[in-house]
């Protein structure tokens, strides 16, 4: 009877397993352009909220944990994404208006998991202040995003501007 | 009988468990000594350059790697560039003399094979015999373990527009403060 379970086990239950863990795998790979297009969708969410103002958009685009980390041009690092939501009362206000965004020269890369990817490209962010110019422009921009529960967040962004 | 039942009663309990365990994806928090290689990848990034052994630099890096420094020179796309970026520093008059890595954090993705970072890097140097330091560099970061391997494929350094040290303004436009003075 041991032997008979043991056979069993080796020859039916494991492959199953094994076979059932490498299909989600290969599932991805298959679907590895509509992947980049949800990537980038995200990418470009992370600012297209900005226009109509949809903080429920901008806070599905991010991580919601103490480990996002977001690096500001400015002297300012934001750790974790309460840090981040600190801001909504700027961008909420009135006196806050953004026109318009534009990614140039993006480059994104899938993980060989297909689970994480990453990205550069150069930015323009133009908005406005009490009606005054407040904009990034030529901005540069890496970022990191995860797949969770089937959908992509940034987990990690860097803006800078080159220093000379 | 009844020892079907149970076969078919353990088999279905057992995929369950079995799938449970082998299909979750790791936890991110790195239980896996990960760490400790990922770390001394990210230093020997900065690390080699007191050594100078530029292949031992080149392994740290994916052939599709990209990477951002404080220059708006510095953009790099792929091995093959960054090795032409690299020749300026096989000049025998530079060479690294001390780096440290502050407020290093690194996160593992959940299926383990990725990890992101973000710290605050000092790194000295010295060239004909003059030793300066680039403060508080804020460098991030990503690493992929390929083929049982990590390398970087992103890294990100930058100075906030509003905090460029003085030290760093003065290498770059000497003359401006000449002028001045």
């Amino acid at each position: 009877m041991k032997r008979f379970l043991l056979i069993y086990y080796c020859f039916l239950v494991i492959p199953i397993i094994l076979a059932s863990c490498q299909n989600k795998v290969t599932e991805a790979v298959f679907n590895e352009v509509e992947e980049l297009k949800l990537v980038k969708q995200s990418i470009d969410n992370v600012f297209k909220w900005a226009v109509s103002k949809d903080f429920d958009l901008f806070y599905r685009s991010i991580a919601n944990d103490s480990d996002f980390i977001s690096v500001t041009p400015y002297n300012r690092v934001k750790f974790g994404f309460s840090e981040d939501r600190k801001d909504s009362s700027f961008w909420g206000s009135p006196d806050f208006r953004a026109i318009r965004h534009e990614l140039y020269d993006l480059h994104i890369k899938l993980s060989q998991n297909k689970d994480v990817a990453w990205f550069f490209c150069y930015l323009d962010d133009i908005n406005e202040w009490k009606g005054e110019p407040a904009s990034w422009e030529n901005a540069r921009w890496t970022g990191v995003l995860e797949k969770r529960n089937g959908k992509w967040v940034v987990v990690q962004q860097h803006f800078s501007f080159a220093s000379e | 009988m009844k020892t079907l039942r149970s076969i078919r009663l353990t088999t279905v309990l057992s995929l369950l468990l079995a799938g449970e365990i082998y299909c979750q994806p790791a936890s991110p928090t790195d239980t896996s000594g990960n760490y400790a290689t990922v770390k001394q990848t990210i230093e020997q990034a900065i690390g080699w350059a007191i050594e100078k052994d530029f292949e031992a630099m080149y392994n740290l890096w994916a052939d599709d790697l990209f990477h951002f420094w404080l220059f708006s020179d510095s953009k790099v796309i792929g091995l093959e560039d960054f090795k032409k970026h690299s020749e300026v520093w096989k000049d025998p008059e530079f060479r690294g003399t001390s780096f440290a890595f502050k407020d290093l954090r690194i996160v593992f993705s959940r299926s383990g094979d990725v990890a992101w970072y973000s710290c605050f890097l000092d790194d000295c140097s010295t060239y004909k015999g003059k030793e300066s330091c680039l403060k508080d560099v804020f460098q991030t970061g990503v690493l992929e373990k390929r083929d049982g391997r990590w390398v970087h494929v992103l890294m990100h350094g930058s100075y906030p527009v509003d905090k460029i040290p003085e030290n760093y303004v003065r290498r770059f436009y000497s003359n401006l403060f000449e002028t001045k003075q």
